[in-house]
């Protein structure tokens, strides 16, 4: 009973959400690129709390975009943990390399839609953990595709993609639902604000264990800089490690654009 | 006395300066371009800054309800119709018409993806010789044909430089098909192309210009 209302509220708000909405997307991501030899520097700090502690990564990111259609990117991310009854500890966490790959465009006026494909390379640079997005420390190599359409009233981006680890405990099935809704008329120069509902999920196959997170989010954009910040809280979790069961995330992000 | 030399050295400053203003204006190209693809205020940013690499361009303003940039641009550069279409392209998104407002009075247009929309009964074929090398060339000669309003298809054969075109004559002609290729860098018999745009072309396109 309580998996069908969950079901029937994440339909309704998909209903209601997708009549209205546009923009990037916070935790999800994105298929719409600025344009060749552009640079975007970016944060988006995450701070888990879970019932085994409390857990942050706060990621550098960098992208550049050498055409119109390929970006790459690298992100730092600084990771702090504090597992309750332990001490805070604080370290470099799975640095990952990104590149992505525009391979399909249909224009319209005042509007778009685009299909990317993306991997996601992460660097066994953080601790083993087995705190997923936050300090895996084990190698991961994710590929998946982004479908996104936004106009200046609507906007959907999807991502569906695949996870794979090399011992395979971890690897998992992704899929990213996001919708934005904007609340100031658009304008350029740019000054927005959006709202933003993002949907998570996450299979993990091997363990055959489901994740699936709800995020809620707004962005404020002025000329090159936004902000934006978000809290993401899970639906539905069937985890065997009930101390890293989450309980909420926030995330805190800035870009700038050059 | 002081105060009535003070405001006539003020006036004709300002009148001099008006007339600068003037001068430079006409000597200024007007560029509006109707992009699509643009579906958020982050997009006309992209597309501004990609606009930007051209290093003397003006009064740029863009539209979000309807997708229209406009612009200036110094007349001496000769910016064609289609460096502004590559541009757009380079930016990540797709130019649907221009029109340049030329310094010197002229007005060009360009309405892509109008094959189609010609009068059948109209229909004339002609076939001249245009410059050009390569398979670039090919396509930037096609490119620039079938872009033009009333053109319904283009051939250019490579070995013979001949460019054969079906056109409504009713919208267009030879000479003003011979003087867009020009405008692209490539010379026809009765249309030359600026050296600057000429020197522009990529390397393997550059053929051997007949005085």
């Amino acid at each position: 009973m309580k998996k069908i209302i969950i079901w029937t509220m994440l339909f309704v708000g998909l209903i209601q959400n997708s009549a209205k909405s546009q923009g990037p997307p916070i935790t999800g991501d994105k298929p719409i690129m600025l344009g060749s030899d552009s640079w975007i520097v970016k944060t988006l700090t995450e701070i888990r709390n879970t019932e085994g502690g409390n857990f942050s990564a706060a990621p550098l990111m960098l992208h550049y975009l050498p055409t119109a259609n390929a970006l790459i990117g690298i992100h730092i991310p600084l990771v702090n943990t504090n597992f309750e009854g332990r001490e805070r500890n604080q370290f470099l966490g799975d640095v990952e390399l990104l590149a992505k790959y525009q391979f399909y465009r249909k224009d319209g006026m005042g509007k778009t839609f685009r299909l990317v494909v993306k991997t996601l390379q992460m660097l066994p640079t953080g601790k083993q953990l087995a705190l997923e997005g936050i300090s895996m420390g084990t190698y991961q190599s994710y590929t998946g595709f982004i479908a996104g359409y936004e106009s200046l009233k609507y906007g959907i981006s999807n991502e569906i993609g695949y996870s794979f680890q090399p011992t395979g405990e971890m690897d998992d099935l992704r899929y990213k639902l996001s919708f934005g809704l904007p609340l100031m008329k658009p304008s350029y120069p740019v000054k927005k604000v959006n709202l933003y509902f993002e949907y998570q999920s996450s299979w993990f196959v091997s363990i055959n264990e489901y994740l699936l997170l709800y995020a809620q989010g707004v962005q404020y954009a002025k000329g090159q800089f936004t902000i934006e910040a978000a809290i993401q809280f899970p639906l539905i979790q069937t985890s065997s490690q009930q101390r890293l069961e989450r309980n909420y995330s926030v995330f805190l992000g800035s870009r700038y654009i050059f | 006395m002081k105060n009535i030399i003070i405001i006539t050295t003020a006036i004709i400053i300002s009148a001099m300066n008006s007339n600068i203003a003037i001068a430079q204006n006409d000597q200024l190209d007007q560029f509006t371009v109707k992009v699509e693809g643009l579906g958020c205020p982050f997009c006309a940013y992209g597309l501004e800054k990609k606009f930007n690499e051209f290093k003397e361009i003006d009064e740029v303003k863009i539209e979000m309800e309807t997708g229209v940039m406009t612009f200036s641009y110094p007349s001496t550069e000769r910016l064609t119709m289609e460096k502004v279409e590559q541009q757009v392209d380079a930016a990540g998104y797709t130019a649907v018409h221009v029109k340049v407002n030329r310094a010197d009075g002229s007005v060009e247009e360009t309405s892509l993806g109008q094959v189609g929309e010609v009068d059948e009964s109209q229909l004339v074929e002609e076939s001249f010789y245009v410059a050009g090398n390569c398979g670039m060339c090919k396509a930037r000669i096609e490119k620039t044909s079938e872009s033009i309003a009333g053109v319904a298809s283009a051939n250019w054969n490579k070995k013979s430089k001949i460019l054969t075109v079906k056109f409504d004559k009713s919208q267009t002609s030879k000479e003003n098909i011979e003087q867009r290729i020009a405008e692209v860098g490539h010379d026809t018999k009765s249309a030359k192309a600026i050296d600057a745009t000429y020197g522009s072309l990529p390397g393997c396109c550059q053929y051997e210009r007949r005085n």
